[in-house]
């Protein structure tokens, strides 16, 4: 006894035993740490640039939160905005998911009401990065429901907290929908997983609750709507359903749906989407399961088998008649996006607006390894701890995951779904492989306490394994890291760049232009750009716009989409008719900028085509290739894009060594030099010509004819007249003319 | 004394009249002076004239970026002229009106000149040619009396060279006195001719030209069974921007049963009224009368994107048009459209914006009578859920 006891004076269980102690001050110590790292690694972007608004949508949620605080929850419902997709507008209330403007307005409201007089723009800036704090949190206690433990917890909220796919949406400035969803998510599963574990009401009304936020805040709840289902039902199949699983499910089910309602965009697509269909499904099957186990009771076993035989059947049969009769009538309907996740190639067959968005690719491999790194190598190995021991939170974990892999291959910006999940894996993975190489070394240090087993590994692999997965863990924080101050800080409207002296150049033109706009046209000037740019304009230059990035209306799109695509005088007709004051085009070719509108031209002319057939992809391909040079196509050189980009290009020197009018994206020197623009006129051009602004010219005062002949007297019924219009020499006469005089000839 | 002289000064100018229009007539024939001398008389009577040559630099259109001239009367033959066709066509473009006399060898310049309103002129040398309608059996000197937007009740006299103008008519090309079925021109005979066309820009500005210079020649105008006189008064009030002069002004919409003009929005299946006030010049009584179009068409569209009514306006009180409407179905940015191009008139473009609206979520009706069923059938549901729990709690 003396000996044991005087063992355990000895330092080493000295220290373990305080660190037993000690454990849960250190476990919510890290915890809080990492909770404030997922806040800061997030601000790079402000302190390398500055508190600004970043990219497209984020403009658009900017405005409505203004708007909201300006003018209170009602106006925002009933806000019927006309000033985006002149003229149609939008009923922005009805089209909009408001819990990310609700959050922010309600930080504001608070902090105001506590005399902090903060700018709407800072606490939009900063909204992403204190949610991914409490994103880490949530991933905290998902991860303990999953595994009943604090220390693969801790890794996943480490994990999740700086995983780069995350952080691309919600670094400081990125206000957008998944800044606050993608906590709402992890905290849905929690909740949901609380409840599978616990069986309480309570916890399944606040798993409800948890889900009408991220209804409120994003689309991407349909995945919520059907992941749990497809849980439940898996465990129905496999026998492992049991009342705690009903409880959870029916609780989530009812009140989720009914909640989920009273968002105004969702409304009753919540009872007749196909997104929801997995749900009602599996809430008639669980509740008739439950039925038939009662009657049971009363019946005899043979007469059970017949009936059971006869139930199922009758019961999958009018399961599935009544989707497919719903389906065929229309009272059902997939959504374009969710189609293209059944079947990946549905969008670039049926809709190239959904395919032209390169957040809507298929991802590549490099994009997962970038935007997940080392956690896709360390997940399979808690996938491979959740099937080995499963239970129902681990399959549910498991399911969440491979489910993640599938939607993440096929669309880019689904990884942000995917992350969660293989941080969690990953965790879960790691803290195992940890627990199993500290249980060797803790039972050579202390070999008192640790009961010797048969399989153990040797201590000294241990030691080597411990250092590798912590070399590795570190290459991980190392590299997410980058992410956050490097590749994810940029916010897509400043630019820089670096000189050979290694100084960040600042290229600053989209806000050059847009405040040129602001500050010299009309208030009701209309603008007209693809659709890229229409959340910026409105946002920041406070004009009306055609198109923006809500692209619900695809043939107003396809419209912009004609009128860049045709010749001057098709776009000057298309123009007049929509009231164009200004048409502004993104041009990189003196600055090597490669996001520009010559090279999203394509797209311009894929969704024109679709809805008027005269533009034709071909037309513009000079060679069998998309070119710019003086092998493209008359279409090309003729259309209003390419006489925009390019006019008077070609009077400066863009590279050395090359002749003028070179472009540095294409690497061409373009094709038509030295035309003059008939019924526009240059209005701006930015520092750096990225952003270049044409006004449209009024209508000429005469329309003037040259006659073909000096003699009138070939003029003597009108169908021998062949007259030209003055300028259709120049014009490509393949192109319709919608001008008073044809050639006849 | 300074005083003294501004009210000498005063005097004098109140006495000339000050504020008439100022006509150029360009020439490089000083015959014009003697031949059409009553057609010089009756703009003199209306108008300060001046008379330059037009090959000499003794006149400026424009001094210091100041138009010096309100209409321009132009005759000439040559090519070789001290201003250049842009100046003239900036003259026009800028809202000011030109009278072209032209002539059987007209030069390159003014026939180009004329194309650029639409017009041109038959060949060199040829003259239309009319062996039914003329005078005095003079196949030469035809008669018509075909004649658009003004005023002229008796044949029209003409000599010379036709004009020709754009095959399909624009609604900005007229042409004011046509040749008769039986005329015709030219070695290839063609018909269709007119003797004075005239282009209305999109400014409102007008443009006059004759076929030949005879048309408005003291022989015809002295002729009293010829309208050749009626017709240089007609042309000199139409052309020089007296008659068929429209106004438009205080536009009007709001909601039927409220006062407030203008309102920022409507809701959609609103009543909407309309209206207008439409002035038309009266260049003897020298003020703004109702204009009364007698054809009802006078025509408001309720456009977006596409004309969703397009309705005449019915003709109120005074100048004014009005009419109510209910708002369509359908929301998004509108426009009242007036686009009035009435031969001869001015052109009244009118467009004003609104933005109509959807229903606010508390315009809905609330207890449809057709949703009753719902209502009991939830009220139902709460009620016997209660009972049922009494019940179920109350038997153990």
């Amino acid at each position: 006894m003396s000996s044991e006891e005087e063992t355990q004076q000895s330092l080493p269980y000295k220290v373990h035993k305080s660190t037993l102690k000690w454990a849960p001050v250190f476990n919510m110590t890290i915890l809080l740490s990492i909770a404030i790292i997922s806040c800061l690694i997030r601000v790079f972007s402000v302190i390398r640039y500055e508190s600004i608004i970043h990219e497209f949508d984020p403009w658009f949620n900017y405005r409505t939160t203004q708007y909201l605080v300006k003018e209170g929850p009602y106006a925002l419902w009933n806000w019927y905005d006309s000033e985006s997709w002149y003229p149609l507008g939008r009923s922005v209330g009805g089209t909009v998911y408001p819990g990310l403007m609700m959050t922010s307005g309600m930080i504001y409201w608070v902090l105001h009401k506590l005399s902090i007089p903060i700018d709407i723009r800072n606490v939009c800036v900063f909204l992403a990065p204190i949610f991914s704090a409490f994103t880490s949190l949530a991933a905290y206690g998902m991860t303990k429901e999953i595994t009943k433990r604090s220390e693969a917890g801790l890794l996943s909220a480490l994990f999740v907290a700086i995983v780069p796919s995350y952080m691309s949406r919600s670094v400081a400035g990125s206000y957008d929908n998944e800044g606050v969803s993608i906590f709402a998510l992890v905290f849905t599963f929690y909740t949901f997983l609380k409840t599978v574990n616990t069986g309480s009401i309570l916890w399944g009304v606040y798993t409800a609750l948890a889900f009408f936020y991220m209804v409120a805040s994003w689309g991407g709840y349909a995945f919520i709507i059907n992941i749990i289902p497809i849980f439940v039902l898996f465990l129905l199949i496999t026998g492992r359903s049991n009342s705690r699983i009903q409880v959870a499910y029916n609780v989530f089910y009812i009140l989720g749906t009914l909640l989920a309602m009273q968002i105004p965009f969702v409304g009753f697509q919540a009872l007749h989407s196909s997104e929801h269909m997995a749900s009602h499904a599996v809430f008639i099957l669980i509740n008739f399961l439950n039925f038939f186990s009662w009657i049971r009771n009363f019946v005899s076993k043979k007469a059970i088998i017949t009936l059971t035989k006869f139930l199922i059947v009758f019961l999958v049969f009018s399961i599935l008649v009544g989707v497919v009769i719903l389906t065929l009538a229309g009272k059902t309907q997939w959504s374009g996006r969710s189609l293209t996740l059944l079947d990946p190639t549905y969008a670039k067959k049926y809709i190239p607006i959904i395919a032209s968005v390169s957040e809507h690719q298929a991802t590549t491999w490099s994009s997962f390894f970038f935007d997940l790194h080392y956690l896709i190598l360390f997940s399979p190995v808690g996938l491979y701890y959740c099937y080995n021991k499963p239970t129902e939170t681990k399959i549910f974990g498991a399911l969440y995951t491979v489910l993640g892999v599938y939607f993440a291959s096929v669309m880019v910006r689904l990884l942000l779904v995917l992350a969660p999940a293989v941080s969690i894996m990953a965790g879960i993975g790691i803290s195992w492989a940890f627990r199993k190489f500290a249980k060797s070394v803790r039972s050579f240090i202390l070999p008192k306490i640790e009961k010797p087993k048969k399989y153990r590994i040797p201590p000294e692999i241990s030691i080597i394994g411990l250092v590798i997965l912590g070399y590795y863990c570190s290459i991980y924080v190392l590299h997410a890291n980058f992410a956050g101050s490097e590749a994810y800080a940029s916010p897509s409207i400043i630019l820089s760049s670096r000189d050979r002296q290694g100084n960040r150049n600042i290229i600053d033109d989209y806000r050059e232009a847009y405040y040129w706009l602001r500050m010299n046209t009309r208030p009701d000037d209309k603008i007209m750009s693809w659709w890229d740019y229409g959340y910026q304009i409105t946002g920041m230059s406070n004009r009306t716009v055609l198109v923006d990035n809500n692209t619900w209306n695809n043939t107003h799109i396809a419209t912009v989409g004609m009128a860049m695509a045709s010749s001057e005088e098709d776009a000057f007709e298309i123009c007049e008719k929509l009231d164009v004051d200004y048409v502004l085009v993104i041009f990189g070719g003196i600055l090597n900028y490669s996001g520009d509108d010559i090279n999203k031209f394509l797209w311009m002319v894929r969704i024109g085509g679709g809805v008027y057939p005269h533009i034709k992809e071909e037309d513009y391909y000079g060679k069998g290739t998309y070119r710019v040079d003086q092998y493209a196509t008359e279409t090309m050189t003729n259309s209003l894009m390419y006489r925009l980009s390019y006019y008077r290009f070609d009077e400066v020197q863009t590279a050395y060594g090359q002749p003028k009018g070179y472009d540095t994206v294409r690497q061409a020197v373009i094709g038509v030099k030295g035309y003059k623009l008939r019924h526009f006129e240059e209005a701006f051009t930015s520092e750096n010509w990225i952003v270049r602004i044409f006004k449209r010219k009024q209508r000429e005062n005469r329309d003037g004819v040259a006659f073909t002949s000096k003699s009138t007297s070939q003029f003597t019924i009108p169908k021998e007249f062949s007259p030209v219009t003055k300028f259709s020499k120049k014009a490509n006469t393949k192109q319709r003319s919608t001008l008073n005089f044809q050639n006849n000839e | 004394m300074i005083k003294f002289l501004i009210l000498i000064l005063g005097l004098v100018f109140a006495g000339t009249p000050y504020n008439q229009k100022k006509v150029l007539v360009l020439s490089d024939n000083p015959a014009i002076y003697v031949s059409h001398s009553q057609f010089f008389n009756l703009l003199s009577k209306s108008f300060r004239v001046d008379y330059k040559n037009i090959q000499s630099n003794t006149f400026n259109l424009q001094l210091f970026g100041e138009w010096q001239y309100d209409h321009l009367i132009l005759f000439s033959t040559t090519n070789d002229l001290k201003v250049s066709t842009q100046e003239l066509l900036d003259f026009y473009d800028s809202g000011r009106n030109i009278l072209l006399l032209g002539s059987t060898d007209q030069s390159k310049y003014f026939r180009k000149f004329l194309n650029s309103f639409g017009l041109d002129m038959h060949e060199y040398g040829s003259s239309v040619v009319d062996y039914f309608n003329n005078i005095k059996g003079n196949q030469n000197v035809v008669t018509t009396s075909n004649v658009n937007i003004l005023k002229v009740d008796k044949p029209i006299a003409h000599q010379g060279a036709g004009l020709a103008m754009t095959p399909y008519e624009t609604f900005q090309v007229y042409g004011l006195v046509r040749g008769s079925e039986t005329a015709f021109s030219g070695p290839n005979l063609s018909h269709n001719i007119i003797y004075v066309g005239a282009t209305q820009g999109r400014n409102n500005a007008r443009f006059v030209a004759t076929g030949s210079w005879e048309i408005l020649s003291d022989e015809f105008l002295n002729n009293s069974n010829l309208g050749n006189f009626e017709l240089a008064q007609e042309i000199i009030l139409w052309g020089f921007g007296q008659s068929k002069i429209l106004k438009a002004e205080n536009l009007i919409h709001r909601r039927l049963d409220s006062d407030d003009i203008k309102p920022y929005n409507y809701r959609l299946r609103e009543d909407c009224y309309f209206s207008i006030d439409i002035f038309e010049w009266d260049y003897q009584k020298d003020q703004w009368v109702p204009y009364v179009s007698t054809d009802n068409d006078v025509i408001l569209e309720f456009v977006m994107l596409d004309p969703y009514y397009r309705l005449p306006l019915k003709k109120g009180d005074g100048a004014k048009y009005e009419l109510q409407f209910k708002i369509p179905d359908v929301y998004g940015v509108f426009q009242f459209k007036i686009n009035y191009l009435k031969p001869g008139y001015t052109f009244l473009k009118i467009a004003e914006k609104i933005t109509v609206r959807p229903f606010r979520h508390d315009e809905y009706g609330r207890y449809l009578v057709q949703a009753f069923p719902y209502y009991f059938s939830s009220f139902g549901t709460m009620a016997g859920f209660v009972v049922f729990l009494i019940a179920f709690l109350l038997n153990k």
